[in-house]
């Protein structure tokens, strides 16, 4: 079976797995500590651009927190779940409350083809890149799927 | 014996599929769905036994808007919910709210087998 671009479903997957966690990873990582508040991680995805943000301490990677995680906190909030009333701006939530801990990394040579099955099975939008142990990037939703397209279109 | 029914409600579908898959094999039956809204339509038509909740799920209903949901309906706030999360700090919430435990990701589906199990035996004491 062909698409449009005249590649075969095979041809389209072997070009996926040409590309690698490396070629499309962001470099330059942000990275949040467990204590930030969530006002500041809100702003920061705002002034970034970003969606997510990996969680270090004592530079290893515990968590993840991203902007389904702060829509999370912000029903609780809506709810009554957190932050009652009577609570202060002090009581707001931080990152900790919040982050995923349960972090699935991949390698830099880890392809397109599988970082596409890893985000949409198993539910991630945020995903940092791992060499030996060290925090070398990290990928995002937007860096896949605009890779992808081009892929299709054969214009990357 | 009759066999329990339940329902997992999980954005990881990967992770969704092998606790269905390890549930099987305990002898349950079990139905799973990616979606909150999917979940809600699920019950309308079946009646399970307990439903496995996870906070994140696919879409745009989140697992603590669910539970919440499914307490507040007369018809499904008796139905047991074990809600897992990667998460570690959710316990108080979701236990305030109706759930009947908490177990956070990752967790050993031998061990939560055996919690699975004695929730059921719990319920047969309540009758």
């Amino acid at each position: 079976m062909k698409n449009q671009n005249n590649f075969t479903m095979q041809e389209l997957t072997d070009n996926l797995k040409m590309i690698k966690a490396e070629d499309i990873m962001t470099r330059e990582v942000i990275t949040v500590r467990k204590d930030d508040t969530l006002d500041l991680i809100a702003k920061l995805m705002i002034d970034k651009r970003i969606s997510g943000f990996p969680v270090l301490e004592d530079d290893e990677i515990i968590g993840v927190i991203t902007a389904n995680d702060l829509f999370l906190v912000m029903d609780l909030i809506k709810t009554g779940e957190i932050l009652k009333d009577n609570s202060d701006s002090n009581s707001l939530p931080k990152v900790d409350f919040a982050m995923s801990t349960e972090v699935i990394t991949v390698k830099p040579n880890t392809d397109l083809n599988e970082i596409i099955a890893l985000m949409k099975y198993r539910n991630i939008h945020t995903l940092p890149v791992v060499n030996n142990n060290k925090l070398v990037g990290v990928i995002g939703r937007r860096d896949v799927y605009r890779n992808f397209y081009c892929t299709v279109k054969n214009i990357c | 014996m009759v066999k329990k029914h339940i329902l997992i409600v999980d954005g990881d579908i990967t992770h969704s599929e092998r606790l269905k898959r390890n549930l099987e094999t305990a002898d349950f039956i079990v139905e799973a769905v990616y979606k909150g809204n999917d979940a809600l339509m699920l019950l309308k038509k079946q009646w399970v036994d307990l439903i496995i909740l996870s906070i994140t799920l696919q879409g745009i209903m989140n697992g603590i808007q669910l539970l919440q949901e499914l307490k507040e309906n007369e018809e499904y706030q008796q139905i047991p919910v074990i809600v897992q999360s990667n998460k570690v700090n959710m316990e108080e919430i979701v236990k305030n709210i109706g759930a009947t435990m908490f177990i956070t990701k990752p967790y050993n589906i031998a061990d939560f087998l055996k919690q699975v199990k004695e929730i059921f035996q719990e319920s047969q004491k309540d009758i």
